[in-house]
């Protein structure tokens, strides 16, 4: 008699070995006398077994089979609906790609209600987590555990960062029937992925909005969660599901003097690199930078150079001064104010007296800003990258981009916080690009999206 | 500890190796060690953000950056901030951000009247109010407690902790012990359970053992997973006594495949090689070699690992005149689950004949052992009693001669 037990993120299978049927993802493991497997292999090898009829004693599973009921129901959209067939007919395991504003969290409501098997969400951000902890807890009427954050409570309902997924599966990956990976793009990343490898759940769902990642890992993810089953873009959805939307580029100068100063510091950088032979495109180009100017007082000069010129472009006079134009403007209105380092958030808050939420922001005074945003306390939120996403702020109709990186991702998240549907709502994101500097290229290289055409 | 990217090492060839601290590194590592001490004890009650500009600004020349880097590192690990200030600033950004947004709303806003404004509102001054708006920040924490380290103890530290760091890119590695005692091997074993690490250990020449350790995902993944538990690993290794480790490496910003050596023979600073025996043992054994009993005993090299189930280094051999041999390991309060697996490496009947001295409070009855088997259980009260332990030595003797009688 076969047995299979969980042990460290891997599926152990003891017994008589050496007369099992070959077993999908296991290996002989002379360590420990038996055979071993990723434990993301656990369903293939329970069906492997039961299709063979090699009997086995299962000590290896440690998840529930629930009763949930939903306790606020609302009717699915059609493609929510057409999304949960897919995943099913995929035997429930796949990717769904759906824009921001469509309603993804409901649709992993959906199946969890339909699988009935304790739940593990693994989101990237303590704001997702908090969102998610409160869905949970309000749709099924039950308690929700919660792992992350400095909190480590088990629930059969559980929601959990990617940091702490990846620390913590090699001992929680046995008591979950059902994993969700929230902005599932993360996951194929080096350490993420340990997390979908160590746990044994049969059941995998993948949520995002934006798969495509540069590095092509976004291929991986079929081993680890499934194959992606279904997909919608924003243009498919826009006016019928989502708000519709303008985007505006606005181009702001430098004066003078913030010209020659910033050529100056520029010419500094670029002359290094190029001396270097350091292409700043490749995935390791910023890399070499650090390495190579760590090593010469040359190199230092071309580090202080690179954030001078940075600096400026990113906090123009004139683009805060046009910044405050449009804070005007849609003094009515409920704006997100995006930057691309946390610097810049803390000064555009302390110079216009803004709420502003980075990394450093506590939980409670994030869901604190939140809310009063939502109650219009607040008329506008200073973020640097932590509400790009998946935050719902449903209020939001105006989203003003300070500064960002070349990122399309980003790019289309960043839209995305604005395109919540409402009565007569028309979203509007500008864009703040010093002219002439190195954001004018960055800018296009993030508006290459059907998004944006 | 040091983070990889810490490291004072150089790729040459496949291989990596860390730099030589020479003369000419150690004094400047004396030197920017009082300079970094001095900074940190001199900031006691500023600002981490105050601390931060003045610990980058200690000279460090291109090729001292690591080392600047890596000794505020380890002081940093030691230092300790908190977030002091008059007045709560969440309740401070409350107030000020929702007259802000007022203002704004009503095409009024002026940053100086809003900020008086709420200073009036929450009673206090305007500039403690501004001092307080953004006060908790990472950078404005205050440092309460910096550390009581030497200049000497800081450099050993730095020395030490290279290696370590390198080994947080290890992906798997190899430890050859020439002569690891009993109390070693269960120490190791311990601490490799504690870390869920996984081993196999293989004889070599003479009375070595090679240890090959990594992670039970190891043999699916060759990745860093388990680079920093065997990095955790290393004190231990190093508590134990001389050896010979190889590791398997990821390096650099490609993650290139590079072996890493290290050879060990002086405990580390401050400390001495555990002795060959536990307490326990050491009694017994020398009771043993004083009685006469017709067995003789000598301490064991020998070790046996079983698969799944661990390790057993017997802590001496008795020999009976006969030829007869049986290991002894006194397990005397360790742990009731170590004496199970021990019950289980005898029944399966694999093991040359051992007889396990165990505390009888882990409760674990001699009985469990059936009378047929080549092994024994001793349980004692305070302390193991030779006269016991030649009893059950006797027995196994007279069960291996196949004249088995019950215990006297």
């Amino acid at each position: 008699m076969l047995t299979l037990r969980f042990v460290s993120g891997s599926i152990e299978i003891h017994g008589d070995v050496a007369s099992a049927i070959a077993l999908p993802g296991a290996a002989r493991d002379d360590r420990s006398g038996c055979l071993r497997a990723p434990a993301v292999a656990y369903a293939a090898i329970v069906r492997a077994l039961t299709r063979q009829k090699v009997p086995f004693v299962d000590e290896a599973r440690h998840y529930e089979t629930l009763a949930l009921t939903v306790r606020a129901s609302r009717d699915p959209r059609p493609y929510q609906t057409e999304a949960l067939d897919a995943w099913r007919a995929a035997q429930g395991r796949g990717v769904v790609v759906l824009p921001t504003g469509a309603g993804k969290s409901h649709l992993a409501v959906m199946a969890i209600s339909e699988k009935q098997r304790a739940t593990l969400v693994v989101a990237p951000t303590l704001d997702l987590v908090r969102q998610w902890y409160d869905l949970l807890g309000s749709t099924f009427g039950q308690p929700v555990g919660l792992v992350g954050g400095g909190e480590h409570r088990v629930e059969t309902l559980t929601v959990t960062t990617y940091d702490s997924a990846h620390l913590h599966m090699d001992h929680l990956g046995s008591r979950f029937g059902f994993v969700i990976f929230d902005e599932c793009h993360h996951l194929p990343s080096g350490a993420y992925a340990h997390a979908a490898l160590a746990c044994l759940a049969p059941f995998r769902m993948g949520l995002s909005a934006t798969l495509e990642r540069t590095d092509g890992r976004d291929a991986n993810l079929v081993g680890l969660i499934g194959p992606t089953v279904y997909r919608k873009e924003i243009g498919e959805l826009a006016g019928e599901y989502l708000a519709s939307y303008d985007t505006e580029t606005i181009a702001i100068s430098f004066s003078p003097e913030e010209r020659a100063a910033y050529d100056e510091a520029r010419g500094i950088y670029r002359g290094f690199i190029q001396k270097h032979h350091i292409r700043m495109g490749d995935p390791a180009g910023w890399g070499t930078f650090i390495r190579l100017s760590a090593g010469s007082a040359e190199g230092q000069e071309a580090m202080r150079a690179y954030r001078r010129q940075r600096e400026l472009a990113f906090t123009a006079p004139a683009k805060m001064q046009y910044l405050s134009v449009l804070l005007k403007e849609h003094r009515h209105d409920q704006i997100i104010i995006f930057t691309q380092d946390n610097a810049s958030a803390y000064r555009i808050a302390s110079d216009f007296l803004l709420p502003v939420i980075t990394h450093q922001t506590k939980v409670r005074e994030r869901s604190h800003i939140l809310k009063g945003f939502t109650a219009r306390t607040y008329g506008a939120i200073v973020t640097s990258k932590v509400l790009n996403e998946g935050v719902d702020v449903p209020e939001a109709s105006v989203a003003i981009i300070v500064s960002g990186s070349g990122s399309v991702r980003e790019h289309v998240q960043r839209l995305g916080r604005i395109l919540r549907q409402g009565e007569g709502k028309q979203a509007l994101l500008y864009e703040l690009v010093t002219e002439a500097t190195a954001e004018g290229y960055v800018s296009e290289r993030r508006r290459d999206h059907d998004a944006y055409r | 500890m040091l983070t990889a990217d810490l490291a004072l090492a150089r790729r040459r060839g496949d291989r990596l190796e860390l730099l030589v601290v020479d003369k000419k590194k150690r004094d400047r590592l004396v030197e920017m060690g009082h300079a970094l001490t001095d900074v940190f004890r001199a900031h006691r009650g500023q600002s981490r953000e105050a601390l931060e500009r003045s610990y980058r600004a200690v000279d460090a020349g291109p090729r001292e950056v690591k080392l600047r880097d890596g000794l505020i590192k380890l002081l940093l690990d030691e230092t300790t901030f908190e977030t002091v200030v008059d007045i709560d600033p969440e309740r401070v950004r409350e107030v000020v951000f929702s007259a802000s947004t007022r203002a704004w709303r009503s095409e009024a806003f002026d940053r100086e009247a809003v900020l008086d404004g709420a200073a009036l509102e929450l009673s206090v001054e305007r500039a403690h109010l501004e001092a307080a708006l953004f006060g908790d920040l990472r950078g404005a924490q205050t440092i309460v407690n910096v550390p009581d380290l030497s200049v000497e103890t800081l450099i050993t530290r730095f020395i030490d902790g290279q290696a370590q760091a390198v080994l947080l890119r290890a992906v798997q590695i190899r430890v050859r012990f020439d002569r690891l005692a009993p109390a070693g091997v269960r120490e190791l074993y311990k601490r490799l359970r504690f870390l869920q690490l996984l081993f196999r250990v293989d004889k070599r020449d003479g009375r070595s053992y090679e240890w090959q350790i990594d992670g039970p995902l190891s043999m699916f993944q060759a990745g860093t997973r388990y680079g920093l538990k065997l990095a955790q690993l290393l004190p231990t290794l190093r508590a134990l006594g001389p050896f010979h480790l190889d590791a398997e490496v990821r390096w650099g910003p490609t993650r290139e495949t590079l072996s890493f050596t290290i050879d060990h023979d002086e405990p580390a600073s401050g400390t001495k090689f555990p002795p060959a025996l536990g307490e326990d043992a050491t009694r017994l054994f020398e009771q043993l070699q004083e009685s006469d009993s017709g067995w003789t005993t000598q301490l064991s090299t020998r070790m046996f690992h079983f698969p799944n189930l661990g390790v057993v280094a017997p802590d001496f051999t008795c020999a009976h005149e006969s030829g007869f041999a049986v290991h002894v390991e006194v397990l005397g309060h360790w742990s009731r689950a170590a004496v199970w697996k021990r019950v289980e490496f005898a029944q399966s009947g694999l093991l040359e004949p051992f007889l396990f001295v165990v505390g009888e409070h882990l409760r674990v009855s001699e009985e469990v052992l059936a009378a047929d088997s080549d092994s024994a259980l001793c349980a004692y009260k305070r302390s193991p009693s030779v006269r016991q332990v030649v009893n059950k030595l006797n027995l196994l003797l007279k069960r291996a001669q196949g004249s088995a009688s019950s215990p006297t």
